[in-house]
């Protein structure tokens, strides 16, 4: 005879199931040993910005590109690059997405770097981003531009996927270091890291 | 925010006003006088008929800013402002930034305004000047020439390329800080409006909604710099960074919602400051976070024994 599921059983079974997909997200922490800066060299001057944003699940180089392309950011731009550290390997950075070119007066840009690990269960492939608002008012200024902002481009590329339909969340990292620029102006990111899932 | 009907009126009544002296600059403006606010009604117009036709209203006091944007496009006229769901980042320096954070929505920013840019990119060297005039100075930088008056900064005109922008100035006045209502340069949750400044503990402390752990020198670093930020967005309200040296920083902040996590990994330690987590850097430095409610505060120093030296001599600012 063939077990059959009263009504109550059967709802708890439904329960367990919903809770479990809600405990057992996508986005759950994984071990994500990274650095939670871009250096400027592996000599770790002063000059870094803030890692304040991750694609995962199918977080691999090109995806990245194209979604990020996608969703408006879609000026590849070349430059200087800084380093990404990683278990223990240092890495230049692989991509740069802009929404200007580099002559422009302002732009969103963002340094990404695909990792050599899959991040945990339920992680996936990831790409580790340091995105930063900037202009380029000539000078003494960090790299060729200067950051005025960390958590605005970083928000705007959130946005931009949360529109697109794109599963997201954050977590506090306290990154929060002060850049302090060649002319004394500081910048500062606020210390969350947002983490997008590209599907 | 709202605006008493009073003052709406009063403000109004100044725009219209403005209106009768379009077209004309004033010339040997003062800067803006402590305590005065600089009232501004100014349009932009390109010689580049597809660029959007502006006028923006603007209300400065020393570094707080407000401003009233209307925007003519194709697509019909938009006005904008700050308010409740509206921020500026006005910098001392650089360019002004516009944050756009609509009820339900997510944060997003445009630009919209840099009054100040060549005026400051002269003051900082990036821009060289060309001519010079009791009036005008007139700099380039790279591609970009511009005059501002050098009384009090603002922009007269600027060129790129073929394209030329002019800076009419329809009102242009100092208001008493009575004509305005006492919370015109706040938010909705009463802060004022602004976003980054560099100041002293003391005013950080005055300004913020936690009590601020400082130092006037850490393990024989003095204290070198104190940003505050504000505003910035809904996940931290307000943040207070302090730069001790050269590799001691202390960073607080107001975080606006409780972290579903913290950053991953770390070790669970007890500092001064409360429980915590102790995390190794890629430099081999050191950096503590502590978070109790919603007060985030990070100790990054070259080693743990600095670390947790910092946290036990840090004191809350009167």
């Amino acid at each position: 005879m063939k077990p059959r599921l009263g009504p109550l059983p059967a709802l708890v079974f439904a329960l367990a199931l919903a809770l479990g997909g809600f405990v057992n997200s996508p986005l759950a922490l994984a071990d994500l040993n990274f650095s939670s800066y871009v250096w400027l060299d592996t000599n770790m001057s002063s000059a870094h910005e803030p890692i304040n944003v991750l694609f995962t699940i199918n977080g691999t180089s090109p995806n990245t590109e194209t979604h990020i392309g996608h969703h408006g950011w879609n000026t590849f731009v070349c430059g200087l690059n800084l380093y990404f550290y990683d278990h223990q390997v240092w890495e230049n950075t692989e991509h740069h997405m802009a929404t200007g070119g580099y002559c422009d007066a302002v732009r969103d840009h963002i340094r990404t770097n695909q990792q050599f690990d899959d991040g945990g269960p339920n992680f996936g492939t990831f790409n580790m981003g340091a995105a930063h608002f900037e202009d380029r008012p000539g000078g003494c200024y960090f790299l060729s531009h200067r950051p005025l902002s960390f958590n605005s481009a970083r928000d705007d590329i959130w946005t931009a996927f949360t529109n697109g339909g794109h599963s997201t969340d954050s977590y506090y990292g306290a990154n929060t270091d002060v850049l302090t620029q060649c002319d004394g102006v500081s910048v500062q990111g606020d210390g969350w890291v947002r983490r997008l899932v590209i599907p | 925010m709202t605006i008493p009907s009073v003052t709406r009126v009063i403000l109004l009544c100044t725009i219209a006003a403005g209106g009768l002296v379009a077209g004309t600059v004033l010339s040997g403006a003062r800067a803006t006088a402590a305590g005065d606010v600089l009232h501004l009604v100014v349009e932009t117009r390109s010689s580049n008929p597809a660029d959007a036709s502006r006028v923006a209203e603007y209300w400065l006091d020393g570094s707080r800013f407000r401003a009233k944007v209307a925007e003519t496009t194709s697509e019909g006229t938009a006005t904008t402002s700050t308010g409740p769901t509206w921020l500026l980042h006005v910098p001392p320096r650089g360019t002004a930034l516009y944050f756009e954070t609509p009820v339900g929505a997510g944060p997003t920013r445009s630009v919209f305004a840099a009054l100040y840019y060549m005026r400051d990119a002269f003051t900082a060297g990036a821009a060289k000047p060309t001519a010079v005039t009791p009036d005008a100075t007139v700099v380039t930088m790279g591609a970009r020439t511009a005059a501002f008056e050098p009384a009090s900064g603002l922009p007269l005109w600027e060129r790129t390329g073929n394209t030329r922008i002019d800076y009419i100035y329809r009102l242009r006045e100092h208001l008493l800080p009575a004509a305005l209502a006492a919370d015109f340069f706040q938010d909705a949750a009463g802060r004022e409006i602004a976003y980054t400044i560099e100041t002293t503990p003391e005013n950080a402390a005055s300004r913020v909604h936690f009590a601020l752990y400082s130092a006037p020198a850490l393990i024989g670093r003095p204290l070198k710099k104190t940003v505050l930020s504000y505003g910035a967005n809904r996940w931290t309200l307000e943040q207070v960074g302090q730069v001790y040296g050269s590799d001691i920083q202390v960073s607080m902040s107001l975080l606006g919602q409780q972290p579903s996590e913290i950053r991953p990994g770390g070790e669970a330690v007890l500092t001064m400051l409360g429980p915590g987590r102790l995390y190794v850097e890629a430099d081999g430095s050191v950096r503590l976070l502590v978070l109790k409610g919603l007060v985030a505060t990070s100790v990054l120093a070259p080693d743990r024994q600095t670390a947790f030296s910092v946290a036990q001599v840090l004191q809350p600012v009167r």
